[in-house]
């Protein structure tokens, strides 16, 4: 109930679980009775549907095309999903990505390390990225950051955070919890809050693995339910959202100016024929020399007819050219090639390199595109 | 928009798909791919990142399929997989200083924002501001309103879905709101109220 001059209005949550059809028997009733005669509580409850309606209203849908490529290549894939396919699937990504140098600038060899002695401005750039690609592999080898660190009470995930520091989580819900495995939630529906008293442990839980639920102690909460008697809450499925870590309000939002549109997951289909011939190429045999030489051979085609005499010692030391443009992204051809070839690509790239040209070995690549 | 429970259909296609009927696990995705795709859109921030989470989260579904146990409702479980991957994807930005938002809203309930131009401003006007201020949101609020607000589920359906006790949803739901609020009469014009009581 609210304080001041207002005693008798409910209070926001009420109404707002009121407008939801989630407030029963007495107190619904009650609450109704008081809107009646109360115009700011019926100006709060309107304004807010108005806004909530405009907003969900506003949604507009995609074409069914894109919806069609994308069950295309879900359905098509070989049924890994984890972070760590690329390394389980290294052979075969690594010889796509050498097939795929057709078409990408190639220098040839003979500059030493090749991010050290490439006279470009990208090379900069490059230090750059190896150094956060290093600083995010050396945080993911972290012991203490194991996947299977249990997803900790509020209080433990601010230590957590406290200690480490938030750039150094690599996940905020380990990997291998992110589908739950079998754990999907109980059917039956929980008491309210005031009546689950957040005991630790007393709410059913699913078989097999939770995705990062544990009830916890009630010390550990922090954000009580007020009016409703809850006096600790239950970790959030993934670690650390509430309670301390999120005390207080910090800082201001930053403007939500969205990239233009990239086909990344719906690429033209004549781009995606290419990727996957390049990928058919890469796993046929499994023999990457084969590919290699595959590659070369293609690539012999090309303007710089100097590959075509390449040795596959030589071919890993070629440096690759990635331009990225002022929006930090690749052109559509290399990307459709890495969304192919590695969806969680840009997680290790993109972003980092606006108005630059990252040049590199395709082996440090590979390893880069690995950190993830 | 609201998730109704897993139909009779749906259950023998989730039964088919769970055996490794990928047939029936595309009818599936078929199924869902707008509620997905909207939801990971809401708790994105932007289409490229949606799509990413969306294509993401079916492969994931798919993988586990022959895990998951069908005595469940499909849908919570589906949009978890979401909800956590949006959340994941939301962190690793932050950790790069792409983006911040609101890490909690400390509102007591006892202050609720009351602004004349929330009752003034245009529809479009509005829906934009929302969506700015949903931005805002740090993950654990912003998927608590997403899945009310946009989603249409009820609260025991936030519950199964987040697996968070239902006092949970209701406080995080009630701050999400607030913070929203606050943040849409920020945005519209200097008319903002901050009334007590």
């Amino acid at each position: 109930v609210d304080e001041g001059n207002r005693s008798d209005c409910p209070s926001f949550e009420e109404l707002m679980r009121l407008m939801d059809g989630e407030l029963s028997g007495e107190r619904r009733r009650e609450v109704r009775d008081h809107l009646e005669r109360c115009p700011r509580c019926r100006s709060i409850l309107a304004t807010q549907e108005r806004m909530e309606a405009s907003w969900r209203e506003s949604y507009r849908p995609p074409p069914e095309s894109r919806f069609r490529r994308m069950r295309q290549r879900i359905l098509e894939r070989n049924g890994d999903s984890s972070g760590s396919r690329l390394l389980r699937f290294g052979l075969p990504v690594a010889a796509a990505l050498v097939a795929a140098l057709v078409g990408l600038r190639i220098f040839m060899p003979g500059f030493g390390s090749l991010l050290g002695t490439v006279d470009s401005p990208s090379t900069t750039a490059a230090r750059q990225a190896e150094q956060a690609m290093d600083a995010r592999r050396r945080s993911a080898e972290e012991p203490d950051r194991a996947p299977g660190q249990p997803s900790d009470t509020c209080a433990a995930t601010d230590q957590t955070r406290s200690e480490q520091g938030a750039a150094e989580m690599e996940e905020v819900v380990p990997e291998e919890q992110i589908d739950g495995a079998v754990a999907s939630p109980v059917e039956e529906a929980r008491e309210p809050a005031s009546e689950e008293s957040a005991e630790p442990g007393a709410r059913p839980e699913g078989s097999g693995e939770q995705v990062g639920r544990e009830d916890r102690d009630a010390a550990a909460a922090g954000g009580g339910a007020g009016g409703y008697g809850v006096t600790a809450e239950t970790a959030q499925p993934v670690a650390g959202e509430e309670a301390a870590g999120y005390a207080g309000v910090s800082g201001e939002a930053v403007s939500e100016e969205e990239p233009a549109p990239r086909e990344s997951l719906s690429a033209p289909d004549d781009e995606l024929d290419l990727v996957t011939d390049v990928a058919g190429l890469a796993s046929a045999e499994g023999q990457l020399q084969e590919d290699d030489s595959t590659a070369v051979a293609r690539e012999g085609s090309s303007a710089d007819g100097m590959a075509a005499s390449r040795s596959p010692a030589q071919e890993s030391e070629m440096v690759l050219e990635l331009a990225f443009d002022s929006s930090g992204t690749v052109s559509a051809d290399r990307e459709t090639m890495l969304d192919s070839l590695a969806p969680g690509w840009r997680d290790s790239l993109d972003g980092l390199h606006a108005d630059t040209t990252l040049a590199m070995t395709l082996q440090r690549l590979l390893e880069l595109l690995q950190v993830r | 928009m609201s998730a109704a429970a897993d139909t009779p259909e749906e259950r023998e296609l989730i039964e088919r798909a769970r055996r490794g009927d990928r047939d029936a696990f595309g009818e599936i995705v078929k199924m869902y791919q707008n509620r997905v795709f909207r939801l990971a859109r809401r708790m994105s921030r932007s289409d490229d990142d949606a799509w990413d989470i969306t294509q993401d989260a079916f492969i994931r579904a798919m993988d586990a399929m022959e895990r998951f146990d069908p005595q469940y409702r499909f849908f919570t479980w589906m949009y978890r997989i979401v909800v956590n991957l949006a959340i994941n994807k939301t962190e690793k930005r932050k950790r790069r200083g792409e983006v911040r938002f609101v890490e909690d809203y400390d509102g007591d309930g006892c202050q609720v924002v009351e602004d004349r131009a929330l009752e003034r401003a245009a529809a479009e006007e509005l829906a934009e501001a929302v969506k700015r201020a949903v931005g805002r949101l740090s993950p654990p609020l912003r998927s608590v309103f997403v899945l009310r607000v946009d989603q249409g589920l009820s609260y025991s359906e936030i519950s199964e879905t987040l697996d968070i006790a239902m006092g949970t949803v209701m406080s995080r739901l009630s701050r999400a709101r607030e913070a929203v609020r606050e943040s849409v009469s920020g945005l519209l014009g200097p008319e903002s109220a901050r009334e007590g009581g």
